[in-house]
């Protein structure tokens, strides 16, 4: 089953269980005594110091958003209380420190009230795990540039966290197909691996709205590269590459309320310099706070998170009227501008810009699975069929369906075991590794984990392990048309004395979808009614599984996983 | 800064909250107890928590992280009362069944049964609730490389392969790929 269609179902099944009436009514009364009750023993609730650091809760008309996050934005007000720092008269400002939205891919220029509004996208504020899965430390998602003229260089420091740098890199599918495979493979486990993005802490590939489909040589690429620096920067500018550097809090500032709570930069400072192409610099100092704002609702589509920009200035919670949209978000007040050089020393900024931290280690998502699955079961003689006869099967109940059971003949033709992969087969095109981008290395460390097994560059395998080629017809018995699955169909099994063992390698290949019409992938394929396709599955065996018995494909696929008195074994020999 | 507390428990707040998220938090407790009575002891338990400790919320994503959160301990408690009385229980527990009318997809509901609790609030949390894994952990209490290992047993034992047609185990742990959309290019 796909994960879409997963989805589907399972939002479907959800929907038909809520909170009858009855309890929701019993339940309120239970409030209402509560309520009316004293104040119940401090020590029973431990949310109780965070209560005190946090305002009292305020309504607010938040329906129907697409995603569930709360909205922050990084306001950042010029001007409104210029300061003098280090005894220097006070400057005008020479560059502008400004928010940028990266849902709109612009920078917010200020409002009426002489802020700088910060819609804040939510789908780029995210948590990280350390390699050692314990550390965590939040990218805030606040972002923001610099803008002035003849910038050359430019020095920040953050007080509270860190600063991390945000780029883009945007190309044609097209030009850069190698690229466009490695952004889209990218996770945490490969960083620091691979020719283009090796240097960055995450890659984040994102669809761009253009009307192509995924495999249009026109089709554009973004990638959103994200590389923590440090407490201080200092980075080199130049037009053609702008600079947004972003918020970063470790797990002992990040704020109880989930990660787009960011009440530990209340009081933090950020001190920016800019270094001009004379010289000369200027140093800006901005205050940053927590307070409440009214909200309007942004304007942006549904595949935006940043749902609500605060307007305005910061309100006293007190005010804020029933019922209103508000947000509660972070804010800045220039406190100082001053014509001087950074304050803080750079000996020690962009401490981790010569390296992206440690990968996730496989082991931390993947483990090893076994290679052969022994079931307490032994196969019955009405399940048994030799080669080259045909069995009846129905794939609804091993969820590969739509809900309705397809019914389908399996008949096998032929099987062969093989040491290397068929020729017919590309190894990075019409396989697993396909799966993983090509990448026939990654694949390989991802088996070795899971399997024990590698896959050589001319499709040679490890030792003791062998590929079993096995070629079927199967029919659509039903009047409608369908779809089927191909890893779906069987798997290689054995059928000893002691029972039926089950290969747990899975599917390595197929192939019989030539001709079909429709968007196939080498997993699904096409099957009008009545209909009758050859195809050709190619698996990967632990060589142990001939000496288990006598080698069958066991239909449909599922091993243990499934009611063992429904499957139908086919002979190979 | 600390701010003044409430004398009072506002009950419009309350019974809103109660009303906005009362399904979710009902839904989460039947996936996470898979028996209507403990379920509906969660609920309740949940809203009175609410009533009691006053959480303050800076958003109403805020509230229904808690309100899931909350449910999740109070699930854990009755699971572990359960676990306790469990030679007592067994006979009266009223345990969903995939094969009543009232199920709309037995073959799903069946094939649920097989997840654990945990891995089976993770996929709730995760295609129902829309939550990343780390967002889940917040909820739960987990790690979120635990929360990738419940999500990617999961989809292992529902045979789940993932839309983008990537290989399952190692697409797991990036959930910032491929969910972004851009206005432009």
């Amino acid at each position: 089953m796909h994960e879409r269609e997963f989805e589907h179902r399972y939002h479907q099944l959800q929907k038909s269980i809520t909170a009858s009436d009855d309890l929701k009514s019993a339940t309120r009364m239970l409030m209402r005594e509560a309520a009316a009750s004293p104040a119940p023993d401090a020590s029973a609730h431990a949310s109780e110091g965070a209560r005190e650091k946090q305002p009292a809760p305020r309504r607010m008309k938040r329906a129907g958003l697409a995603v569930a996050a709360c909205v922050i934005a990084l306001l950042l007000a010029f001007g409104t209380l210029p300061a003098v720092l280090s005894g220097n008269s006070p400057a005008e400002p020479q560059f502008a420190v400004k928010a940028y939205a990266d849902a709109l891919d612009e920078v917010i220029e200020p409002n009426d009230a002489g802020l700088v509004v910060f819609p804040y996208d939510t789908k780029i504020g995210f948590q990280d795990t350390s390699a050692e899965g314990t550390e965590e430390g939040t990218y805030t998602g606040a972002l923001f540039t610099v803008e002035g003229e003849s910038i050359t260089r430019v020095q920040a420091t953050l007080s509270e966290g860190e600063l991390y740098r945000y780029s883009f890199d945007r190309f044609t599918l097209g030009d850069e197909p190698e690229k466009a495979r490695e952004l889209l493979s990218w996770k945490p486990t490969k960083r620091g691996t691979g020719t283009y993005y090796a240097d960055y802490d995450y890659v984040i590939s994102a669809a761009v709205d253009d009307d192509l489909s995924h495999a249009d040589p026109d089709k554009q690429m973004q990638a959103r590269l994200i590389k923590r620096l440090g407490p201080t920067v200092d980075l080199a500018v130049s037009d053609s590459e702008p600079l947004y550097l972003g918020l970063w809090l470790d797990e002992a500032s990040a704020g109880a309320g989930g990660m787009f709570d960011v009440s530990a930069l209340e009081g933090a400072t950020l001190t920016v310099t800019a270094q001009f192409d004379d010289g000369t610099f200027q140093t800006q100092t901005i205050d940053l706070h927590v307070g409440w704002f009214a909200c309007e609702r942004a304007a942006f589509d549904e595949g935006s998170a940043a749902d609500l920009v605060p307007v305005g200035e910061p309100l006293d919670e007190a005010v804020l009227s029933e019922g209103a949209d508000a947000c509660r978000t972070l804010y800045g007040i220039t406190s100082g501008i001053a014509n001087t050089p950074h304050p803080y020393p750079l000996d020690t900024a962009n401490e981790h810009a010569g390296a992206p931290v440690d990968a996730l280690p496989l082991e931390s998502v993947l483990s090893y699975r076994g290679t052969l699955e022994p079931a307490d079961y032994t196969a019955g003689d009405g399940q048994v069929r030799a080669a080259g006869e045909h069995v009846d099967i129905a794939l609804a109940e091993s969820l590969s369906g739509a809900g309705e059971a397809q019914p389908l003949e399996v008949g096998l033709i032929s099987a062969e075991t093989l040491s290397t992969l068929p020729a017919s087969y590309d190894l990075r095109a019409s396989t697993q590794v396909a799966g993983m981008g090509g990448d026939l290395d990654y694949f390989n460390v991802c088996r070795r984990v899971t399997h024990g097994f590698t896959v050589g560059e001319d499709g040679s395998l490890s030792e003791e392990f062998s590929y079993v080629v096995v070629r079927l017809d199967v029919t659509n018995a039903s009047g409608e048309a369908t779809s089927i699955v191909a890893q779906d169909l069987g798997a290689p099994c054995a059928l000893g004395p002691q029972g039926v063992t089950f290969s747990s390698c899975g599917l390595f290949a197929a192939s019989g979808w030539e001709g079909c019409e429709g968007d196939n992938t080498w997993q699904t394929i096409p099957l009008p009614a009545h209909e009758t396709r050859s195809l050709e599955l190619v698996y990967i065996v632990d060589d142990k599984l001939f000496e288990a018995g006598e080698l069958a494909l066991s239909c449909p696929a599922g091993g243990l996983e499934q009611d063992l008195a429904q499957v139908q074994f086919l002979k190979m020999r | 800064m600390s701010l003044p507390r409430k004398n009072r428990i506002d009950l419009d707040d309350v019974e809103a909250a109660l009303e906005r998220w009362g399904d979710t938090v009902y839904r989460l407790a039947v996936c996470r107890l898979r028996n209507r009575a403990d379920a509906q002891d969660a609920f309740q338990d949940v809203f009175l928590a609410l009533v009691r400790t006053r959480p303050a919320f800076s958003s109403r994503e805020h509230q229904k992280a808690w309100l899931l959160r909350t449910c999740c301990n109070c699930c854990n408690d009755i699971a572990r009362k359960r676990m306790r009385h469990a030679a007592e229980a067994l006979d009266d527990l009223d345990v969903i069944d995939p094969a009543a009318e009232h199920v709309s997809d037995p073959a799903l509901t069946r094939a649920l049964e097989a997840l654990t609790d945990r891995q089976r609030t993770a996929v709730h949390l995760r295609y129902f609730e829309g939550y990343s894994a780390e967002e889940i952990a917040r909820i739960t209490g987990e790690k979120p490389a635990t929360v990738r290992s419940h999500l990617f047993r999961a989809r292992n034992t529902l045979k789940i392969k993932l839309t983008s047609g990537e290989e399952l185990p190692c697409m797991s742990e990036n959930s910032n790929t491929a969910t972004t959309s851009c206005k432009r290019a």
